[in-house]
């Protein structure tokens, strides 16, 4: 594929696939009664949390380029199962491989 | 790589991101599940510039029933009218109206409970919600701490019993 054939990477709008917006920033709210949110805690575990205002830990955004859902805190991280997705173990990591896991 | 389809947030696999044994517990850790519908393996997405946030003080919290730190009274609507109070600045029982800050109560929006003014502690089922008694304690927002306030009934979010005047009876010191 020449360069200047290709289709530039989405950067902005809906991905139908994945079912979120490119590079906008969202709270993934649980559906639990208190409404509480994932937030990225020191770095490596998700947890349910209370929201608080402008808490970046508790915002997520979907990189459309490697397909990942990262931490707008630590934007190396992205969501991920641990052990290469042998494990039950829902976390970050900033060694991000667009793997299934 | 995730994809959030249908409320659910998943993987290739068919495993799902789930709150851990279903516990609506604050710092309870998100694991993967295999798919089985309940709702705590159910998410929202909500794009932080369309997100309304949660109302802030004098605002009404219309799932909890109550205005957000907007102080009021609970009274009875028993024959005397009595007001929640406490005795022992501890238990929660019903008292003729007397001017004490331990009448006063506000809902408190970070913690979702039922404070007093008179020392900010909260509404709270003793011993962790295993028995029926009232009294108030520190915040710590536990299932036996949250109640909202609907068809003049004050009802625990988690296990729906709902405020009772020991036996009904309308006698100035009795618990609730």
């Amino acid at each position: 594929m020449y360069l200047d054939k290709a289709k530039p990477d989405q950067t902005k709008g809906l991905n139908t696939e994945f079912g979120m917006h490119c590079n906008r920033p969202f709270y993934l709210v649980s559906r639990l009664p208190m409404k509480r949110v994932a937030e990225m805690l020191g770095g490596t575990n998700i947890t349910l949390k209370r929201y608080v205002k402008n808490r970046l830990a508790q915002k997520w955004s979907f990189d459309c380029v490697s397909k990942t859902v990262r931490s707008e805190q630590w934007k190396n991280y992205v969501m991920d199962i641990q052990n290469n997705g042998n494990s039950n173990n829902f976390r970050t990591v900033s060694s991000k491989n667009s793997r299934w896991w | 790589m995730f994809r959030y389809q249908n409320n659910f947030v998943t993987n290739e696999k068919g495993k799902v991101i789930a709150v851990s044994g279903g516990l609506d517990n604050e710092n309870r850790n998100i694991v993967m599940e295999q798919k089985n519908g309940k709702v705590h393996q159910r998410w929202r997405i909500i794009y932080v510039d369309e997100y309304k946030g949660e109302p802030t003080k004098g605002q009404f919290n219309d799932k909890f029933g109550l205005y957000v730190e907007r102080d009021f009274y609970v009274v009875s609507s028993l024959p005397d009218n009595r007001y929640l109070d406490l005795i022992n600045n501890r238990n929660m029982v019903i008292k003729t109206k007397n001017g004490r800050r331990t009448q006063v109560w506000y809902f408190h929006q970070q913690s979702l409970t039922i404070r007093t003014r008179y020392n900010n502690q909260s509404w709270d089922i003793k011993s962790a919600g295993r028995t029926n008694d009232m009294q108030i304690w520190s915040t710590n927002s536990g299932w036996f701490q949250v109640f909202k306030y609907q068809g003049n009934q004050f009802i625990n979010w988690s296990n729906s019993k709902v405020l009772d005047v020991r036996g009904g009876k309308d006698v100035e010191g009795n618990p609730v």
